[in-house]
């Protein structure tokens, strides 16, 4: 599975990526929105896990950036549902799911579960 | 409910309260696993709502071939009875519907795929959205009149999701915007209200499509309110706590200082503001309402540099931001009455920061009077020796004063202050069980009924060292009823019992489980007494001990303990 994990705190970042990891698994990462779709012109990820908010390029603009280049990654919006309208602008804009921050690893490994089935 | 009512009607034409009937027929059927072939609801637990809501959709199909087969039935007999058994069926049913429907929180509807509200299972909905008819509406001009702009065009695009089949319900459900929502509404009396709503979803799958959305409206107003004034005294908590700690380091006669200046400042400023040429100035008095914020100006000015002077941070930040909103309107070109209400909230702001402040003075000047009073007693030490003392002399019949005039410990290590205190302790005990004499003894022998215990530093001892004495006008040590002692325990073999010194008479009490006690007692006669002083003294602390003894007058002891222990016997223990 090749997944990219995108958020601003590295710590989160380093979190996610511990509890997706498996064996045969890519995991790349990214801080920023722009470096996301950096990352993904280069690598095809089937799943995206991403913050809404972030730096220099806000969530949404980047959700829809990555979904544009490749329709068929599975978007996975981790936040704290500060504001409820961008949550739902970004199922509206194609996320797949939906997890609030914060979450254990349980939860997480559910929602990849979830998008991948 | 048209349809449902319209369709129950023909088959139990002879029923009253057909509609909650109808209602309760779909759930007793449901119940009995006879649920209609192509219905089914999936995307969400099939709970009480859930299971309400399938009532609603089982309905209308199953009653439809119902009433259509009675229609064909002519035999009038049969369909009585049918009608009575289904009667029963129903009154079952509708009990059932009772308790589902009365356990639903909230009211409940449905709207259809343009939105519409198509059916009500409450009545009260209108209560709810505080307007007269809220069916057979669309949801969305309901969210039209009640929420603001942005949260309208968010609930808007989220109606949508609920009937995007694209979308996994799941995801939907978990960003619902309307979980809690501040609706303005037009209260009884044409006011303007603000109250919070708690709409929830739910897909209703007819056919493999969203046929329809079971929504469910609550007001949360209390709740909502509720939960604020916990958050808001949560941090009315954490503020006083930081006050606290704020004004630990200051001097608490500077703080009762600034909290007087403060009181007086802001009194002006209240008196400025509330002088009646303000609230009924017009723009043409802009010079004299001027004239007025440079008082309050000075008055918040003089707080703040008093706050930065005892480093009251949170203050010195508050009166900042006072001045600042007094610049403000200095700047401004005219100025109206309205103009000051910015500044009479902030004085009542702050004011409230000062009550908090001076309430949390008192509570430290109690707990810094609590420890004032134990240090003006002085040593505390010489507090127990006293409070043991007169405890055991009530219970011994005795009177006994403790002079320890000049007497002090505090600047002892702790190591040896706690060697002090045991001594003196023992000592105590020792003293009223073995040496002073009941009152009427005293007297008898001219002297004062009252005891006197006598603790004292020593004045001439060894540099780095600490010496004291203990000395009690009781009768003095007993030097036959040692020896006598001592020949029983062993400690003086018979031979030498005519040929003992008086200083080895008194080295015998030192030693373990020696004790002259004819009995013992709490307070004397288990031997170990001055065996503990001894080990404390000598053998732990590498100190001295001295006994002088003067029969029918006094016994004293003396002791000199270095303040540092030597590292042999430190390390020795």
């Amino acid at each position: 599975m090749r997944m990219l994990v995108v958020d601003d705190s590295d710590l989160i970042r380093r979190a996610i990526r511990r509890t997706l990891e498996k064996p045969n698994d890519e995991i790349r990462t990214a801080g920023t929105g722009i470096e996301a779709l950096h990352v993904v012109e280069r690598f095809d990820p089937q799943i995206v896990t991403m913050d809404l908010s972030m730096p220099q390029m806000d969530g949404l603009t980047c959700l829809e950036g990555i979904l544009k280049m490749r329709p068929k990654a599975r978007i996975l919006v981790i936040s704290a549902l500060r504001d409820k309208p961008t949550a739902v602008e970004a199922v509206r804009r194609g996320a797949h799911g939906f997890l609030l921050k914060p979450f254990t690893p349980e939860a997480l490994s559910f929602e990849i579960e979830d998008l991948i089935s | 409910m048209k349809d449902v009512l319209r369709s129950a009607t023909v088959a139990a034409a002879p029923l009253g309260g057909v509609l909650a009937l109808a209602a309760g027929v779909l759930l007793w059927s449901l119940a009995r696993g006879s649920g209609g072939g192509g219905w089914a609801a999936t995307g969400f637990a099939l709970d009480f709502v859930g299971l309400a809501l399938l009532a609603g959709g089982l309905l209308v199909p199953a009653m439809r071939e119902r009433a259509a087969a009675a229609a064909r039935e002519n035999d009038l007999e049969h369909e009585n009875a049918q009608l009575v058994a289904r009667a029963n069926e129903l009154e079952v049913a509708r009990r059932e519907s009772d308790v589902v429907l009365s356990s639903v929180r909230g009211h409940l509807m449905l709207i259809d795929s343009s939105f519409f509200i198509q059916r009500r299972y409450s009545n009260e909905l209108e209560e709810v959205f505080h307007q007269r008819e809220a069916g057979n509406e669309n949801l969305i001009n309901v969210f039209q009149r009640l929420l603001s702009e942005r949260m309208f065009k968010t609930s808007r695009d989220y109606l949508t999701l609920l009937f995007d089949p694209s979308k996994k319900e799941r995801t939907v459900l978990k960003v619902n915007p309307l979980d809690e929502v501040e609706v303005n509404v037009v209260g009884a009396d044409g006011s303007p209200l603000l109250r919070y709503l708690c709409f929830n979803f739910r897909r209703i799958i007819e056919n493999g499509a969203i046929s329809r959305v079971l929504v469910t409206v609550e007001d949360v107003t209390e709740r909502t309110a509720l939960e604020r004034q916990l958050r808001d005294s949560e941090n009315q908590k954490v503020r006083q706590f930081e006050l606290l700690i704020g004004i630990l380091h200051v001097d608490p006669r500077a703080l009762d200082g600034f909290v007087a200046m403060a009181t007086e400042k802001l009194a002006s400023v209240d008196e400025a503001l509330k002088a009646s040429d303000f609230s009924s100035a017009t723009t043409g008095q802009t010079a004299l309402l001027r004239q007025r914020l440079d008082v309050v100006l000075q008055c918040v000015h003089n707080i703040k540099g008093n706050a930065s002077l005892l480093r009251l941070e949170h203050f010195e930040m508050k009166a900042q931001e006072f001045e600042q909103k007094v610049i403000d309107l200095k700047h401004r070109g005219a100025l109206g009455g309205d103009d000051f209400m910015t500044l009479v909230m902030a004085l009542s702001d702050f004011r409230g920061d000062l009550d908090s402040l001076q309430s949390l003075r008192v509570k430290l000047a109690s707990i810094q009077r609590a420890v004032e009073i134990r240090e003006e007693v002085g040593d505390d030490l010489i507090t127990d020796v006293r409070t043991l003392a007169s405890g055991i002399a009530k219970k011994l019949g005795l009177e006994v004063r403790i002079d320890a005039d000049g007497f002090d410990t505090r600047d002892l290590p702790a190591a040896q202050r706690l060697v002090v205190k045991d001594v003196l302790i023992q000592l105590t005990r020792n003293s009223l069980a073995h040496g002073i004499e009941k009152p009427e003894q005293r007297a008898a022998a001219g002297k004062p009924r009252v005891a006197t215990i006598d603790i004292h530093p020593l004045a001439d001892v060894p540099p780095r060292s600490f010496g004291f004495s203990f000395r009690d006008d009781g009768h003095g040590l007993d030097a036959e009823k040692i020896k006598r002692r001592a020949l029983v325990v062993g400690l003086l073999p018979p031979e030498r019992a005519n040929d003992v010194e008086d200083s080895e008479i008194a080295s015998f009490i030192f030693a373990p489980g020696f004790s002259t006690a004819d009995q013992a007692t709490v307070d004397s006669g288990r031997g170990m007494g001055m065996n503990v002083i001894k080990q404390r003294v000598v053998d732990d602390s590498a100190g001295e001990i001295a006994v002088n003894s003067e029969v029918g007058n006094f016994c004293e002891f003396s002791f000199i303990l270095p303040t540092a222990v030597p590292a042999l016997a430190a390390a020795g223990r």
